[in-house]
């Protein structure tokens, strides 16, 4: 699976999308749109933070769900908010 | 490259607390701490530290299973501490208490080990060889090995690993319930460890007037 590339290999500051495209008329959109946060996250992180708002945000109910500790879903949290932390403040919408 | 089998041995051995954490493994943990007082106490094995484990006097089963308590809870609010000031996260005090507990299961196959037949005898003729020493230096009077001298040093090996295992397991308890790394944690984790050895002492000699 081709991965999100969300940063500039030459120089690896964020990148921004420069143009869209509809996949029924074909009308394409250019300009230049920042990247939503949540997109600097790997699909892993992205599937927990799904999965974290469908439980209400509720780590108990994570840690069911994912049959692993509290702890151990409160340490996956943290690190997917010092990853978001991290993602220039100007790129969030 | 490991197996997904070795890994889930690995984890169980050295690092439960991925999985379990909370009121179950404080649930595990005292009844492994009470486990090991019950069978420590018939054979005078005392976990008389955090970190200690003593061939002594036989004492009441209740003395056994309080000493297990206090060196266990000794280190549990010790490093709650120590976490709340190190740790930038909100972590929950029943994550380490238990886990804490939980570490403490080695004791278990120490108070099993010591069963072993002629550990005590040995230790016995030790004890009584060294008070000979110490009555007349000039005598070296050591007991013949044998199969006692074998088991007493399987039995002591048996204890030094399970001490090792233990703080590695009060140390991964530690660092993940509290979401700590590095040089701070380590260094965080020593002084706890050491505090609550000389608490433990303390509390140890309360319980000692209680006899």
């Amino acid at each position: 699976m081709k991965r999100f590339p969300v940063q500039c290999p030459s120089c690896e500051h964020s990148l921004d999308v420069k143009r869209l495209g509809c996949a029924h008329c074909g009308t394409e959109v250019e300009g230049r749109y920042p990247l939503p946060a949540l997109t600097a996250l790997s699909p892993e992180d992205q599937a927990f933070v799904c999965e974290f708002v469908k439980a209400s945000g509720s780590l108990k109910e994570m840690a069911s769900i994912m049959k692993i500790s509290y702890p151990t879903v409160r340490n996956r949290l943290d690190d997917v908010i010092s990853k978001l932390k991290i993602f220039p403040q100007e790129d969030t919408p | 490259m490991t197996s997904p089998k070795t890994n889930r041995v690995s984890q169980f051995l050295f690092h439960p607390f991925v999985r379990v954490a909370g009121a179950a493994s404080l649930a595990l943990g005292l009844a492994a701490i009470l486990l090991a007082g019950l069978i420590g106490a018939g054979q005078g094995l005392h976990f008389d530290g955090v970190l200690d484990a003593h061939v002594g006097l036989k004492l009441p089963v209740w003395f056994s299973v309080a000493e297990g308590l206090l060196d266990w809870f000794s280190l549990a609010v010790v490093l709650y501490i120590v976490g709340r000031i190190i740790s930038r996260t909100a972590f929950r005090a029943v994550d380490l208490l238990g886990t804490q507990a939980m570490a403490r299961w080695p004791t278990v196959i120490v108070s099993l080990v010591c069963l072993l037949p002629g550990f005590h005898r040995f230790s016995d003729q030790l004890l009584k060889s060294v008070q000979k020493m110490a009555a007349d230096p000039t005598r070296l009077a050591l007991p013949p090995l044998g199969m006692d001298g074998a088991v007493f040093g399987l039995v002591t090996l048996t204890m030094l690993v399970c001490t090792v295992w233990m703080v590695a397991l009060m140390w991964k308890s530690f660092s993940h319930c509290c979401n700590v790394r590095g040089g701070k944690a380590v260094a965080g984790f020593v002084v706890g460890l050491l505090i609550a050895e000389v608490l433990s002492k303390i509390g140890l000699g309360q319980l000692l007037k209680l006899l």
